[in-house]
């Protein structure tokens, strides 16, 4: 009885040894930012010329929206979001249809109301009132890699590196159930991976362990993730070039340009450690004592 | 971990400071358990000089000594009495203080001083109470005595007459009280019956206070005579007397010669009950006495003053307020230790204490209930402002708006139903419920309502721990009397936030994958 209570102490890493031992003393408060805003974020990843999705165009200002929007109308598809959004809200991707009209979701929209959504956005509907920017950017189309596992929606992995190193990683595969998206909370699959070899462990709902997807019963266990020294290299160059020194990676990969950041998150979640069925803990403290 | 040496240095202060200011209260016996208004402290002695008599070698002084209640508070007794031999026994319920022993040719003294901190205290007879409610024939209170003759026929007929057709005990209180306060005060120490107030028609103190006993024993009504000391600051030799009504369980003061009517000033020093004499002495002695009285002008540390009930006094602030104000850091703290040592999730750390302070007035069924239904409606008012697109602030404002409207409507409908309980809805913390509320829509949205289910069963169930603490008298007379508890629990709140153990939750969370 208490020598499970002790290996789990040990090993695992909770939410208040994170915050006080990792989050708090690596990542300094007012360097926050260049993770949470997007546009910051994106600014550091072009400079150090790490891929990432192309800039659009960044707008502040409400007045700016027409002629930004004007810009916009050479793409042919593109993703808007807002700076400061959380958890994947208030992200619009706009295809353009045959007859020029923008499509969101299969429907159609007209610019009026596209301005009336990019002047929310400034507004903060998605940043819980605070002003805001808006992010136009290129649309990923996801790599046919994981279609295998699950044909819909993009899947992504997320890199978590304490001091410029690789700690934990995993993949994150869409569901029946997760409607698109990816995020463990939403009903995503975490599937757990070795980061010697690049080769996918297990998946994980939340609830159960996974050795084919539950909806498709691909295989997953022992399968290879395309890419992996590069997706690794990605990961490092990004955190050596951030003044954050324990963060989570998110890393698309693209059908055309490999493997893109497409954000970086200063307290990235715990769930890993399950997915992984591995303590961050044992880890960290390793790399803390390889200096 | 990084130490820091600043923290700890701030810990050890905090610490420090509230050790010290609690144990200085505890050695120093400052403790109260209620307000202590407009009080006023005077230092008292009884002076007795005394000399042998005719033949007698042995003398006895016997004299009560007052004793603490909820209007007066006696403290820093000193004591200074020759070479008699001093002793304390119970005489039913007073305090009484014995000095005997040899006496001599040359006079000695005996000095019995001590403070006493004394307040104000007004009764509420209330305006519906009948005669019938506070008559009782069995009580001992009603019992005529050697000097309240209650019995004589003289008494019956004058209580008769002046109270015949009233049926209310405050119209019956004052129609007596009246009759006495209206016969012309005489400055006597003789002493005075009820039956001889009423047939000099002039009296003083303890022959007004007798027959107004004796007027209210005849009713049935438990009266009883106190004596004591007015406190002016004086050398004085007289006592005084006064009486006590027993209603609806509290003895209700009245001095039918200076005209307090339930009432008793703050110089008013209770020293016995019933009817005794305040110094009794063997007879055979040459005896002198007075009562010196000083005012102390009140020069309250800082560490006595650092009581609620003090500041409540001093300040006017209701005790309940103040004490409220201290309970939220402490209830804060609960919250905190549930959310980042239990690992139990909340909306909001203030909430659930603000919601446990509400439903001290609310009650805790009728609380829970309104709780969770004015969650219910803002987050389904929240569904149609999402779906419009409303900004964050607005929509916060719009559902305030609702939430106080609805309210109002409730109040109309329990004051149409005649429902009281229905005021206490107005107890809620409007803004912060709301707010929260909000959260719990967007998290039904967000992870659905099952999860947002979970939330709120966690919140409640802190809600209700922070409930017994919050509630709590004897945490209540803490606080109050201790306000420097804080530190201790800023201390607590400063350690927890630099504990890095896994929540318990944690541990279930992550010890599922080892099994």
């Amino acid at each position: 009885m208490f020598g499970r209570f002790n290996k789990i102490k040990k090993e695992f890493l909770g939410i208040n040894n994170r915050n006080i031992g990792f989050v708090f003393p690596s990542n300094p408060r007012k360097h926050y930012k260049l993770a949470d805003d997007k546009v910051m974020a994106k600014s550091i990843l072009e400079k150090h010329e790490i891929p990432c999705a192309v800039t659009y165009a960044v707008i502040e200002k409400i007045g700016e929206i027409p002629a930004i929007w004007e810009q916009m109308q050479k793409y042919d598809k593109l993703a808007i979001k807002p700076a400061n959004g959380s958890g994947g809200e208030g992200i619009k991707i706009l295809f353009k249809s045959e007859r020029g009209t923008w499509l969101s979701g299969g429907e159609e929209m007209s610019d009026d109301q596209i301005y009336l959504f990019l002047a929310t956005i400034i507004m903060g509907f998605f940043s819980l009132g605070s002003t805001d920017r808006v992010l136009i950017e290129e649309c990923i189309v996801p790599h046919d890699c994981f279609h295998s596992i699950y044909p819909a929606g993009v899947a992504d992995l997320r890199i978590i590196l304490y001091k410029e190193q690789l700690a934990l990683g995993m993949l994150r595969v869409p569901t029946d159930q997760s409607d698109g998206k990816a995020n463990l909370h939403q009903g995503g699959l975490g599937i757990g991976i070795d980061l010697e070899s690049g080769k996918m462990t297990e998946g994980y709902n939340g609830t159960e362990y996974f050795i084919n997807h539950p909806n498709t019963d691909a295989p997953i266990c022992g399968i290879e993730i395309p890419f992996w020294e590069e997706i690794l290299e990605l990961s490092l160059k990004t955190a050596q070039h951030f003044p954050l020194k324990y963060l989570g990676v998110d890393i698309v990969i693209d059908k055309v340009k490999g493997p893109l950041i497409m954000e970086v998150n200063v307290r990235p979640g715990l769930g890993i450690q399950m997915v992984n069925r591995k303590g961050l803990r044992g880890i960290l403290k390793k790399i803390d004592q390889r200096g | 971990m990084k130490k820091s040496p600043s923290l700890q240095i701030v810990s050890i202060l905090l610490f420090g400071v509230a050790v010290f200011l609690i144990s200085y209260k505890l050695t120093n016996g400052i403790f109260l358990t209620e307000v202590f208004e407009n009080g006023l402290s005077y230092k008292v002695t009884y002076e007795f000089d005394y000399k042998k008599g005719e033949k007698d070698s042995t003398f006895y002084i016997k004299a009560f000594l007052p004793q603490d209640n909820s209007r007066q508070h006696i403290k820093d007794v000193q004591h200074q009495s020759g070479t008699a031999s001093f002793s304390k026994e119970q005489f039913s319920s007073n305090e009484m203080g014995l000095w005997n022993g040899e006496i001599f040719d040359q006079k000695e003294q005996i000095r019995y001083s001590f403070r006493a901190d004394v307040k104000p205290v007004r009764y509420d007879i209330g305006a519906g109470l009948l005669l019938a409610d506070v008559q009782n024939s069995q009580s001992e209170f009603v019992q005529p005595s050697t000097f309240i003759e209650s019995n004589d026929p003289r008494i019956e007929k004058l209580a008769f007459d002046l109270t015949a057709t009233d049926k209310k005990a405050d119209a019956v209180l004052s129609s007596l009280f009246n009759y006495v306060y209206e016969i012309p005060a005489q400055s006597t120490k003789e002493l005075m019956t009820a039956v001889e107030a009423l047939e000099i028609n002039a009296a003083s103190c303890n022959g007004k206070s007798r027959l107004f006993v004796a007027l209210c024993r005849n009713l049935n009504l438990p009266a009883r005579v106190v004596g004591g000391i007015i406190l002016n600051e004086e050398k004085k030799k007289t006592s005084h007397l006064w009486a006590e009504v027993l209603i609806e369980n509290e003895w209700v003061a009245f001095d039918p010669l200076n005209g307090y009517y339930a009432y008793l000033p703050a110089n008013y020093l209770e020293v016995y009950k019933g009817d005794e004499f305040l110094v009794k002495r063997s007879s055979d002695m040459l005896f002198d006495y007075n009562y010196n009285v000083e005012l102390i002008e009140q020069e309250v540390g800082f560490v006595e003053q650092l009581n609620m009930f003090t500041i409540a006094g001093k300040t006017g602030m209701s005790a309940k307020i103040l004490s409220l104000m201290l309970l939220l850091p402490l209830g804060s703290l609960i919250v905190a230790i549930f959310r980042n040592v239990i690992g139990l999730r909340t909306f909001g750390v203030f909430l659930p204490v603000l919601i446990a302070i509400s439903f001290i007035s609310t009650g805790l069924v009728f609380g829970v209930i309104s709780f969770v239904a004015v969650l219910l409606f803002v987050s389904l008012m929240h569904y149609p402002l999402m779906k419009w697109g409303i900004l964050h602030v607005p929509k916060l404002v719009a559902m305030l708006a609702a939430v106080v409207f609805v309210m109002i409507l409730v109040l109309v409908s329990g004051v149409q139903l005649n429902m009281g309980d229905m005021v206490n809805l107005t107890f809620f913390p409007i803004v912060i419920l709301t707010i929260s509320a909000e959260k719990y829509a967007r998290i039904v949205v967000e992870d659905g309502f099952v999860n947002a289910s979970k939330i709120l069963f966690q919140t409640l169930i802190v809600t209700l721990f922070c409930y017994i603490v919050v509630g709590s008298e004897m945490i209540n007379l803490i606080v109050m009397n201790f306000p420097e508890v804080l530190l201790l629990v800023a201390l607590t709140s400063l350690m927890l936030g630099k504990w890095i153990g896994l929540r318990i939750s944690e541990y279930r969370r992550f010890g599922w994958i080892l099994s």
